[in-house]
């Protein structure tokens, strides 16, 4: 018994051995494009980074010759790394090529081995082929990149270098599982056509179909779901190489800046974690299921083109219903994809069937298929896509979130889409919008709407703003959400956002460029863009700067030297963590410097400017000339009505017992515009930068067109209580002067010095 | 020793062997013959554990085949491919062997080499079909297993080489016992080769035995019997003559001579006749690729029957 025994382990690393020996050919040639690819795309990366440098510390020198000679050698590297990732594929179908070719099939099968010893020296001889050299070349690179970053002056490479680590853990487990889903797909075919094509289709096959179930999932419950979610989940990224490098490609561009600049959110490791962990699951399923079946395959069946027939039926069963869910997704007739789907399927028949044998049975399995795709669809629309839009993470679950206004609003900056906000008051308040929204669309009827009719109403406008929060969980998941929402619904989010660290880093570094780059004024003062705040700031240049007041007019200008722009930086940046909720709602402007406000309470900043703003001067303010369509000049207006757009979706108006009205639309909907949308009055607005607007509003009195300018001392105190910054307020009037407005809040001290003001 | 009980092995529909029973003895030279399609080569996989049984059991040495790795290492095949070591030049096929095979005899591989002039660095796939032959039996016989199976094993040797490979097949049966299992269509060389020899027909056994006793067992008898009283020629058919007892091959008649192939030794047809008084009994011996004729006819397999 323990001779066979060690027989039989002296066999498989015979076997082992041997088919090193027998493909060292296709090794030698791994290595090389292997030794061609990473490293060398490695270097030119550095060195692009190196000239990169000295270009802006000798930005006279010309370097467009260096660049000439280094990007053929990026593209051969990248070339070259896609050639060696490819040879995945190329080294499985070498190695288990007698499960396909039937001439060598008695060769394999004859000698001294048991199927589970030719299969697991087969699987780990190859892997070895095709790993080894990714694995010398990855650690050539780590050696070329820790060597190469040491004389890189201005950034700290090194800080990269564990998610470098990461992401090449993540890239050799992405081609052990390439090599392990081929040799799976080679398991099932018996022919050399058969065994191709199924290695490319399952790879493919296996992301699409989880796009398309997730495409179908949205689609049955469409409510503020985003497709590009999946992208990042890692149902979607662990369980196919297409995923993996879709995987490594967010991580890349997301996880290595955020190293660069010590941003060590626990979200990436989690991701990563959780990737890698999954990842080498389906490795591992993968490989136990082409061992399993391996087993159970008879030498046989070499010629057929399926060994197991099922296989062919998943396969073409997976591509029409990613075909045919696509069409039925999107709302569109399904009946050319079943054509389509049929036509394919029965070219197939034929190919596998190698003629039109019991040719009957061909259509039995299509209309399976069809009416499994049909079921599959139902029943997500039937559980309203597993009820997915309902879900909202628990705040506690929550490490971080971005938060994205659609462009530039009056609410936010669209800029601050990027910064991952870690306030645990920013997160509470962005779950309960999120919460809001579900529960407004999911039960309408608990809220009262009062309905006007926008067409009747002359100067109503509508007051949405779409928003999209990503949520990075603790867990490694990204939760991705999109709504249009009015935007008073945004108060306390917009609050706790501005009066978080992470928005004061932010606004403060924007306020720095805004003085280097002159405040935003074109021409700019300085006669020069700058894009790197801290090499600016290294130089010895004194930078202008307008200061514009409450009307965003030109108050003055002024110069700052380098350090008093750091100053400044530091106390806005101060002064913004300093500032509470109420601070923001209650305090005016005092100026601006590009679109960044500073509130009359921001004394560190006043000081840190050194500026002494002269008080409005009213008779320099221009007579609007025009009307509503006109933002030109200075004019007092009636705030208009605001309302929100009541969407109902398509579904809904067809079946409007099951859920009357639909309210803030998600998304990926089918609505019908014309006849079903309802308008429900806004009382409240939330409006906090300023947005130049390219219209004006109606004139105060009773719509008419009264529009002149009356120079008088109520209009001092009007401008006086105006702010340009409300939240949660209901204005009564608007001061538009040049398109940015200040709004006269509804008391009725201010609804009588109104009155005052256009009676004088 | 090698034990087929009762084996059946289906390709799906197909019952390439229905239920088997074949037993053959250790250091025996067994010839499979059989008509195309019968099962000789599934016989073959299955003694080298490519193919599973579905049913019934397949064992050396009392132990089953498949999958047993002790086994296997005591068995080598040869099958009647000759692309699979395209790639290969002979001294790489013989490493790759030698990897797998405990007792292969690089001396043994040498000698037989030296015999027939093989190249060792060249090639397989510029060999000729005969020589791809040459290359892979001895490179069977240098492996020193304990049955050597061969299908269609002279298939593309010349006349000399034929005779060079039959003699060492023949000088490793006799230096070590070596089992061989030749399939072949080519009656002849099994008669040459091989002392046993076994009949398959649609997946069955027709007979297993030593071919000495097949040919005393079965005859080719020319037989005249006398006229009747009138003068005229006796008319027989074949059942009048089997119900003499003999089991009757092949019947023919022309004029007067009836030509009969019999089962049977000498003295049992003989006596069989002697009731008839016959006036000449002439019993010529069958050659193997005769008693392969009749027996296949017998099951309905004959060249006349299929052309029609």
């Amino acid at each position: 018994m323990t001779a066979t025994t060690s027989a039989n382990k002296s066999f498989f690393g015979k076997r082992f051995l041997t088919d090193l020996a027998e493909n060292k050919k296709i090794l030698i040639i791994n290595f090389i494009l292997e030794i061609l690819g990473l490293p060398i795309i490695t270097a030119v990366i550095l060195t692009m980074i190196k000239i990169s440098e000295l270009e802006e510390k000798f930005p006279d020198s010309n370097y467009e010759d260096t660049y000439l000679i280094i990007i053929p050698f990026l593209l051969l590297g990248i070339g070259t790394f896609c050639i060696s990732m490819f040879l995945g594929i190329v080294v499985s179908l070498f190695h288990f090529d007698y499960l396909y070719r039937k001439p060598i099939v008695d060769m394999h099968y004859s000698l001294p081995l048991n199927s589970s010893q030719r299969f697991i020296a087969d699987y780990f001889s190859g892997l070895c082929i095709y790993i080894i050299p990714a694995i010398i070349s990855v650690i050539t690179s780590i050696i070329i990149y820790v060597s190469g970053s040491s004389v890189i002056e201005n950034t700290d490479l090194m800080k990269a270098f564990p998610v470098i680590l990461e992401l090449a853990a993540a890239l050799i487990v992405g081609m052990v599982m390439l090599y392990t889903i081929s040799i799976l797909s080679i398991v099932f075919c018996g022919s050399t056509f058969e065994a191709i094509y199924s290695i490319i289709a399952v790879n493919v096959m296996i992301p699409s179909v989880i796009a398309c179930i997730w495409f179908a999932v949205i689609s049955a419950s469409s409510y503020g779901m985003v497709f590009e979610n999946i992208v990042s989940s890692p149902l979607f990224t662990s369980t196919s190489p297409i995923g993996a490098i879709v995987f490594i490609y967010i991580f890349m561009f997301e996880s290595l800046p955020a190293s660069l600049n010590d941003d060590k959110l626990q979200y990436f490791n989690s991701m990563f974690i959780q990737w890698i962990i999954v990842a080498v699951i389906m490795t591992v399923v993968y490989f136990a299921a082409a061992f399993l079946l391996n087993r159970f395959r008879k030498a046989e069946s070499v010629s057929k083109p399926y060994v197991y027939k099922a296989f062919f039926y998943i396969i073409f069963g997976a591509s029409v219903f990613c075909i045919m869910s696509l069409f039925i997704s999107n709302g569109l007739s399904s009946i050319p994809a079943v054509i389509m789907c049929a036509v394919g399927w029965f070219i197939m028949e034929v190919i596998t069937r190698r003629g039109f044998k019991k040719f009957w049975t061909a259509p039995l399995g299509f209309i399976a298929t069809v009416i499994g795709v049909y079921m599959i669809c139902g029943f997500c629309d039937l559980t309203n896509g597993f009820g997915a839009s309902r879900r909202v993470p628990p705040a506690i679950s929550v490490e971080s979130v971005t938060f994205e206004t659609e462009y530039d609003s009056s609410v936010l900056p669209y800029d601050i889409k990027d910064i991952k906000f870690r306030d645990k008051d920013v997160i509470k308040a962005v779950t309960a919008l999120n919460k809001e929204a579900v529960n407004r669309h999911f039960s309408f009827d608990d809220y009262d709407y009062e309905y006007i009719d926008p067409a009747g109403t002359s100067d109503a406008y509508d007051n949405s703003i779409t928003v999209r929060m990503n949520y990075h969980t603790y867990y490694g998941t990204n939760v991705a959400r999109k709504y249009e929402v009015p935007t008073y619904m945004l108060a306390d989010v917009a609050s706790a956002i501005l009066t978080s660290d992470e928005y004061a880093d932010y606004a403060s570094e924007q306020i720095a460029y805004g003085i280097i780059n002159g405040s935003g004024y074109t021409p700019s003062p300085n006669n020069a863009y700058y894009t790197d705040l801290d090499s600016a700031l290294k130089s010895n240049h004194s930078f202008k700067c307008p200061i514009f007041n409450k009307l965003h007019k030109i108050s003055l200008t002024t110069a700052y030297s380098s350090k008093e722009v750091q100053e400044i930086r530091k106390a806005y940046a101060e002064d913004l963590k300093n500032m509470t909720a109420s601070d923001l709602k209650e305090s005016n402007v005092y100026c601006y410097i590009s679109d960044f406000w500073v509130l009359d309470s921001f004394e560190n900043t006043k000081e840190a400017l050194g500026v002494d703003l002269a008080p409005i001067d009213i008779t320099t303010l221009e007579n609007n000339s025009s009307d509503y369509y006109s933002s030109d000049g200075f004019s007092i207006s009636k705030y208009p009505t605001v309302y929100f757009d009541v969407k109902e979706s398509f579904e809904q108006a067809q079946d409007r017992k099951r859920r009357p009205f639909s309210i803030f639309t998600g998304y990926y909907g089918y609505y019908d515009h014309s006849d079903n949308n309802r308008y429900a009055k806004l009382d409240t607005i939330v409006h906090i930068f300023p947005l130049d607007r390219n219209f004006g509003y109606s004139s105060y009195n009773n719509y008419d067109t009264d529009t002149t300018l009356r120079i008088n001392s109520y209009l001092e105190d009007l401008i006086e209580v105006a702010k340009p910054i409300v939240i949660d307020e209901k204005p009564v009037a608007v001061i538009s002067c040049e398109g940015y407005q200040l709004y006269i809040i509804d008391t009725p001290e201010n609804r009588d010095l109104i009155k005052k003001y256009f009676k004088n | 020793m090698i034990e087929l009980k009762n084996t059946v092995k289906k390709f799906e529909s197909f019952k390439a062997l229905d239920g088997v029973d074949l037993k053959i003895e250790k250091g025996t030279a067994f010839g499979l013959l059989g008509s195309n399609g019968a099962g000789k080569s599934t016989i073959l996989r299955l003694l080298s554990g490519i193919y599973k049984q579905d049913s019934g059991e397949v064992l050396i040495d009392g132990s089953p085949v498949y999958d047993n790795v002790s086994v296997k290492q005591r068995v080598f095949f040869i099958n009647d491919e000759t692309v699979q070591f395209g790639s290969f030049t002979l001294k790489r096929l013989k490493n790759y062997y030698k990897n797998y095979y405990p007792n292969f005899s690089e001396e043994v591989f040498e000698n037989l080499r030296k015999r027939i002039n093989l190249p060792l660095n060249k090639k397989i796939n510029t060999f000729s079909k005969g020589m791809k032959r040459q290359a892979i039996v001895i490179i069977g016989l240098a492996c020193r297993t304990d049955y050597l199976l061969l299908d269609e094993a002279f298939d593309g040797l010349d006349p000399t080489m034929r005779i060079i490979v039959k003699k060492m097949l023949v000088d490793a049966m006799l230096d070590r016992q070596l089992t061989t299992i030749i399939s072949s269509h080519n009656l002849k060389e099994i008669n040459e080769v091989c002392d046993t020899a076994a009949l398959l027909h649609n997946g069955k056994i027709v007979f297993s035995r030593e071919i000495d006793s097949l040919k005393g067992e079965v005859h080719k008898i020319q037989v005249v019997f006398p006229k009747t009283p009138e003068g005229l020629p006796v008319e027989y058919t074949k059942e009048d003559i089997a119900a003499t007892g003999l089991e009757i091959l092949h019947f023919e008649r022309s004029q007067s001579i009836y030509y009969i192939i019999a089962k049977g030794d000498e003295d049992t047809v003989k006596a069989a006749f002697a009731p008839k008084n016959p006036l000449l009994l002439e019993m010529i011996p069958l050659t193997l690729e005769e008693i392969f004729i009749y027996e296949l006819e017998v099951l309905g397999y004959d060249s006349n029957d299929i052309s029609k």
